[in-house]
């Protein structure tokens, strides 16, 4: 379908939609409705709650709270109503309110913690509430979910999200989510609105995100709303907790991997809360003797989260938000010495206001950093690599809560990108190439460029079984100086209360573009868009069967189709490139298959199983001849089941298990011997085969997970007692054909054993 | 009969099995590829030397231990011109590396900045070609030639950065950007058996390199690096040996660049890529080189 048919289409659908006979626009009669709005937030400590549901059952209204824990519910009729606030793990919580015509009330209800992963979610309610809100492949996934779901001894916000169907991996050892058919550069990640670029630490092995810090987070695996661009494929949304507004608390963790510490507490009128990470191995190496023949790397992380907020007035809130992460390794030898360094650093202040009752505000103003490189001295021989991308956005969001049927979202947002690559070969730190030059040993290079984008979205419910949302992106690229508009269009309808049919359409474009290695994120670099490529693109198309069959449960089915245009992979063949277009191979792909998703999330008993089924395919002109290839993220078949048990106040265990089929690779077919001018044996090449023609055997983990509560010092603690790789599947990373004697050798290089890791928690 | 029953109901719980299974296998994956013989070109000529030295080859089975013997194609055709000059080459045996092909007439040299085009026909008919361009003679820059005597000190991992005695620089060669640098051990002097204690059967003792004896190849005389630049220091994990060496610096077209890349910077599992050869028709590379050498002794370490 060509771009001019794109937009017929979704202006055919939106005509269809606002002139429809189904339900006037602005419904009539309810001018003298009352309207309650507010927030919901933790009794103990005043945190605020997302997703929490808001409902009032006589008068068939509900919603869910926003990313502030903010709500509104309009054009309810006059009278007294029961409203019910209710939110997985919490006490649901009742109140009678009386409402006059043309009133506007203001709540603040207080959720309980309970015990157990509470039952008592009121099931109607969450119905009415998801009459408006479409949502079609998008999880949110419980933070105590992510905390007992460690992988390694470490929880990873990743690493859960890569347990859920659509979601596959490069490998048992990336926290790179490749999101149906999609690469891990097109996903956007959100922290509390700030950009980050490489969310990753330990090679990719485990995400950067503490999870202390976490209080939400969001995965919308296609066919995601206007208010979200710039990526081909999948929003991941985290927000950070804002702290304790009553009381000083915190935790201490002491892990295989690293500790961490979390502190949150009262400030002003407000709250603060500080994380932070770290790991120990650089530690422990110093006091090892030091061998100068058989030198140790030397290496670390560490990252730290923190997050201030003050109420400025009922309606104005400000948060200042910061984010840290940072790798490094360090190895020296026999002359030689290679230090290589990334790290994410990352600000944001935001404001939100109320106006009135039903419009609320979002000033985002935000900074993020993504830096990697190496840097070495070779018997005096100094050379370095330094790449940089820096981004300076800001962003207003307004949400409208127009009527108990229609939602408008709208907004704007402005970035500054700044890329820098400097790249020194000349034998000297000193010697400092012009910005702007590239010579046969140095390159210094720095790009500025400014993006624009604008959203209007609009959630409407035609009927009491239909709702639709729509919407419009455009942006404006400053450099290629292009604009593009990305259509974007989600249905929703209710046969039953047990059974909703969703189905999503949009057109996505990205800006973007990353050179990086799929096992190997140290040397991710980041690229704009410049005049030597167009934009890249795709067009997800979803279709969504939602059905609640038991009390308790929920079982999804997912069909998806998507295409992707222009994207790109690295060209490793050239050394020297003058614009993006050489770097890059340039193709197209497209991804379709088939998602199950069966989930419990209440009860002593909690978890999901979910199967996937898909294909992913590419076609470059410069690759496998110009014939078509499975990328090697595809992957046939994709079992995952993780299961969360509480046994007692003292027990829980839990388990994940995946299976999913072998990654492509590419085989050979024959080899040659090469020589150089004096060698004597000279070098084996291998002949390719198809590109990823061939699979390696599927791969399939089990884990296990026990905590133990207890008490140390009369403050709580958690033993954390973690099996990775229960019965030891040393799964193949990759295989390769060692050529360097006569026979050759197909070698498969396996991932780690079986690791059984000890964490203690202690909480105050 | 609902659902509830249908799933009490063993055969169609078997008959449902069935068809989740048949729909699994199915979606199955292709099976592994067999053999298929494949042909290669490689001509690396080397400017002020003989035009000698081309291979013509087939591709083997991975699953047979390779035999140079078996690789090599010694009834092929094969042309290199310049200009309205042509030479049919013969094939010269040679147990080294099966045999090339070359003008037997040592007296027809490469000769810099010229173009020569190279065509193959097979005895089945298959036809390849390349063409490459020579690159200017490379030369020392006066004064910075390595020096005849090299000695490293014994700990270099924890001492200072060698002195600028160590490094060498040579002349830019026009239209030249990245350089290959070469060690070749002569071998010629024993050095090694005079040393103490004799703890090794090899002929001469080998020097310990952090990064290139963790993973043993075969032991060839010469180790190669890529440059951008026109100096280097002479660095210690260059070395295999003690000893008499030869310190090469090469100027290469792109075609043997690309070669260069191609078989040196893979590791253990050059793979081939079709944008990194310059043979139309098949595989491999025709490509030309410009060298300087010098020769050096490096002495035992310090004890």
């Amino acid at each position: 379908m060509n771009p001019n048919r794109h937009f017929l289409f979704f202006f055919v659908c939106l005509a269809w939609l606002l002139f429809s006979p189904a339900r006037p626009l602005v419904a009539q009669n309810t001018a003298n409705n009352a309207t309650l709005s507010g927030y919901v937030m933790d009794m103990e400590s005043k945190e605020t709650i997302v997703s929490a549901v808001v409902s009032i059952k006589a008068a068939k209204l509900g919603t869910f709270t926003n990313k502030s824990g903010f709500f509104a519910l309009k054009n309810i009729p006059s009278g007294t109503y029961t409203v019910t606030v209710s939110y997985l793990g919490y006490a649901k919580k009742e109140v009678e309110l009386t409402f006059q015509a043309g009133e506007s009330k203001k709540l603040t209800a207080e959720l309980k913690r309970s015990i157990k992963q509470s039952e008592q979610v009121n099931v109607e309610a969450t119905r009415e509430a998801e009459k408006r809100q479409i949502n079609i492949s998008q999880v949110s996934v419980q933070m105590e979910q992510v905390k007992q779901l460690r992988i390694g001894g470490e929880s990873d916000v990743f690493r859960t999200i890569q347990y859920l169907p659509g979601v596959l991996t490069a490998s048992q050892v990336s926290s790179g989510l490749y999101i149906r058919g999609g690469s891990p550069d097109q996903n956007l990640v959100l922290l509390d609105g700030m950009t980050v670029y490489n969310p990753s630490h330990l090679f990719g092995f485990i995400s950067s995100f503490n999870t202390d810090a976490i209080k939400d987070v969001d995965l919308n695996r296609g066919g995601f709303g206007p208010e979200y661009g710039g990526r081909l494929s999948a929003v991941v949304n985290l927000t950070q907790k804002e702290g304790n507004r009553e009381k000083v608390a915190g935790s201490a963790a002491l892990g295989i991997i690293s500790s961490k510490a979390f502190v949150e507490g009262p400030l002003g009128n407000g709250a603060f809360m500080v994380s932070a990470r770290r790991t120990y191995l650089d530690a422990i190496l110093a006091l090892l003797p030091k061998d100068p023949l058989n030198p140790l790397p030397d290496f670390a992380f560490y990252d730290l989260n923190a997050k201030i907020t003050q109420n400025i007035t009922p309606d104005d809130k400000i948060s200042l938000s910061g984010f840290l992460s940072r790798d490094y390794l360090k190895l020296g030898a026999s002359g030689i010495s290679i230090g290589i360094g990334i790290g994410n650093r990352s600000a944001s202040a935001r404001w939100t206001h109320v106006f009135g009752d039903n419009l609320f505000s979002t000033l985002n103003l935000s900074a993020s950093r993504y830096n990697n490189g190496f840097d070495g001295n070779n018997s005096g021989f100094e050379f370095f690599v330094d790449n940089t991308i820096t981004d300076y956005t800001g962003k207003l969001d307004l949400e409208w809560f127009a009527s108990s049927d229609l939602t408008v979202k709208f907004g704007a947002e402005v970035t500054n990108f700044r890329f820098t690559y400097e790249q020194n070969f000349s034998g000297s730190r000193d010697s400092i190439a012009q910005i702007g030059t590239q010579t046969s040993t140095q390159t210094n290079l720095a790009i500025t460029d400014w993006t624009y984008a604008a959203y209007g979205q609009f959630n409407y419910q035609l009927s009491d079984k239909m709702s639709v949302q729509t919407g419009l992106r455009g942006y404006y690229f400053r450099q290629n100086n292009s604009v593009a508009l990305d259509p974007r269009l989600s249905f929703r309808y209710q046969f039953n209360d047990d059974i909703t049919v969703k189905a999503a359409w949009g057109l996505y474009h990205q800006y973007l573009r990353l050179a990086s290695n799929p096992n190997f994120s140290f040397f991710d670099t980041w690229l704009p868009t410049d005049s030597s490529l167009g934009l890249s693109s795709a067009l997800h198309y979803i279709l969504s069967l939602e059905t609640k069959p038991v009390e308790g449960y929920s079982l999804n089915f997912d069909l998806y189709y998507k295409t992707l245009n222009n994207i790109n992979e690295i060209n490793l063949s050239n050394i020297r490139s003058r614009n993006v277009s050489q770097i890059f191979y340039s193709g197209n792909g497209y991804s379709y298959g088939a998602e199950v998703f069966l989930e419990k999330k209440t009860g002593d008993l909690t978890g999901w199983i979910g199967y996937a089924m898909g294909w992913v395919w590419s076609t470059f002109d410069s690759l496998n001849g110009g014939r078509r290839f499975n990328t090697r993220y595809d992957r046939r078949h994709d079992f995952k089941a993780v299961a969360l048990y509480r046994l007692n106040d003292r027990w829980e265990i839990g388990g994940s298990f995946i299976f999913q089929s072998g990654q492509p690779f590419t085989g050979v077919s024959s080899r040659f011997q090469t020589f150089l001018p004096n060698e004597l044996f000279g070098t084996g090449v291998t002949i390719p085969t198809d590109r990823n023609g061939l699979r390696l055997p599927p791969s399939h983990q089990l884990n296990l997970n026990v905590n133990y509560n207890t008490t140390l010092f009369d403050l709580p603690a958690r033993l954390l007692i973690d099996i990775y790789n229960v019965y030891s599947r040393r799964d193949i990373l990759f295989r390769y054909y060692d050529t360097s004697d006569k026979t050759t050798v197909p070698t498969d290089v396996r991932l780690l054993p079986i690791l059984p890791t000890l964490s203690l928690e202690v909480k105050f | 009969m609902n659902l509830y029953r249908k799933t009490q109901n063993p055969q169609f719980l078997l008959a449902a099995l069935f068809l989740v299974l048949s729909g699994f296998v199915s979606c199955g994956d292709p099976v592994i590829q067999d053999y298929i013989e494949d042909y290669a070109v490689q001509g690396l000529l080397t400017v002020g030397e003989p035009l000698q030295g081309i291979i013509v080859s087939k591709t083997l089975n991975i699953v047979d231990t390779l035999k140079l013997a078996n690789q090599v194609l010694r009834d092929a055709d094969v042309r290199v011109r310049l200009g309205n000059r042509e030479w049919k080459l013969a094939f010269m045996p040679d147990t080294a590396n099966g045999g090339s092909y070359g003008v037997a007439d040592a007296s027809v040299r490469v000769l810099p900045d010229t173009v020569y085009s190279l065509y193959v026909k097979l005895a089945n008919g298959r036809e390849m070609t390349g063409q490459t361009r020579t690159p200017k003679q490379i030369r020392w820059l006066t004064g910075k030639e390595p020096k005849p005597l090299l000695q490293y000190p014994k700990d270099t991992a924890t001492l200072p950065a060698a002195p600028d005695s160590l490094s060498i620089a040579w002349e830019a060669v026009p239209g030249i950007n990245d350089y290959i640098f070469g060690i070749l051990c002569l071998d010629t002097a024993n050095y090694g058996k005079y040393l103490t204690p004799p703890d090794t059967a090899q002929k001469n003792r080998r020097v310990y390199s952090t990064f290139a004896d963790r993973f043993p190849r075969y032991p060839e005389v010469i180790r190669y690096g890529f440059i951008t630049s026109t100096k280097i220091p002479v660095v210690w994990v260059g070395f295999k040996w003690f000893g008499p060496h030869e310190i090469i610096i090469y100027a290469p077209d792109a075609n043997w660049l690309n070669w260069f890349r191609q078989t040196n910077q893979q590791g253990q599992s050059p793979r081939y890529d079709k944008l990194l050869g310059s043979i139309k028709g098949g595989y491999g590379v025709f490509g030309s080189i410009s060298a300087t050498r010098q020769r050096m002794f490096l002495l035992k370490n310090q004890p």
